[in-house]
């Protein structure tokens, strides 16, 4: 009986630990960027390559088109009193600035929400 | 037995309301800051710049320029956290007091162009903010507070207050997500 109370006791303190993984968006194909061409590319082709923006913000002389995946990786355990977590979050972000004409004069992507890691703290 | 009667009563009630947390986070990538220093003001243009860095992590029109920020955060923290095991409604947190140390990293450059697109400014902000050795006690909500708005001070660092456009529209979508509140009507 009183191992018992002390295997229960051990197996309260000990608490647990968790991953998690959280995908904001759905992601995008590099190869359909790949397609897009600086002063000849069109905002309808860009939709039609990518699909809706997340958001269009209005600038000088253009609009930029903006597409945002983000990946979160948390990883946290409890020992007694003691918790470690980490938070990784990276994005895959796609940037498309059209003119006036409706042509594209600019495009910049990255794709690093594969990069975002489990780990301890401090890593 | 008493020993072991305290202890099997005692640890974990301590446990409910007594925590060491060792905590990191890292959001975004450092690579577009630290490259940024290849564009030339004057020369670069917008084009080369999302060749050469990627995407920004927020752009927006100010006044008479376009503005583009490269943001990297990172922090490393050791808490000691004493909160009440039971909430109370009247507090967003039941964590009633925190020592802490640790360190943060800030990476964040920020780039104007003018109409035609050329860089006209550039600017880098490298920061880190330690604790190391020291202990500072604060209340939890407090801690929060001056995290949201420290994160919302350094992400429009020196723009002078103007998240908005010269129609004052403010790219609102934008700045929520990354956790910065609307500006304060005046």
């Amino acid at each position: 009986m009183k191992r018992r109370a002390w295997a229960a006791w051990v197996l309260v303190s000990l608490g647990g630990c968790y991953f998690g993984k959280r995908i904001d968006d759905h992601p995008f194909s590099a190869e359909a960027v790949a397609k897009i061409e600086v002063g000849k590319t069109t905002k309808a082709q860009v939709l039609e390559l990518l699909g809706p923006p997340r958001d269009i913000i209005r600038l000088l002389e253009s609009e930029a088109y903006m597409y945002v995946r983000a990946v979160e990786k948390n990883t946290g355990t409890f020992l007694l009193v003691v918790a470690l977590s980490r938070a990784d979050k990276q994005y895959d972000s796609i940037a498309v600035i059209i003119n006036r004409q409706d042509v594209v004069t600019a495009v910049g992507s990255r794709f690093a929400a594969g990069g975002a890691e489990y780990g301890f703290p401090g890593e | 037995m008493r020993l072991g009667s305290l202890l099997l009563v005692l640890i974990p009630g301590i446990g409910g309301c007594l925590s060491v947390n060792v905590d990191s986070q890292k959001t975004g990538f450092p690579g577009p800051v630290i490259e940024s220093h290849r564009l030339e003001p004057g020369k670069s243009t917008l084009r080369e710049a999302f060749a050469l860095l990627g995407p920004p992590d927020l752009i927006l029109r100010a006044g008479q320029v376009d503005r583009a920020y490269y943001i990297c955060w990172e922090s490393d923290y050791v808490k000691l956290v004493v909160s009440a095991p039971l909430p109370i409604p009247s507090r967003r947190s039941v964590d009633a007091f925190i020592l802490a140390w640790g360190s943060e990293e800030l990476r964040l450059a920020r780039l104007e162009f003018d109409r035609a697109g050329i860089l006209r400014d550039l600017q880098r902000l490298d920061t880190v903010i330690s604790r190391d050795g020291e202990y500072v006690a604060m209340d939890n909500q407090i801690v929060e507070n001056f995290i949201e708005d420290r994160d919302r001070v350094l992400r429009v660092v020196g723009n002078g207050g103007e998240d908005e456009d010269e129609d004052g529209v403010v790219d609102r979508t934008r700045l929520r997500r990354r956790g910065i509140r609307d500006p304060e009507p005046n």
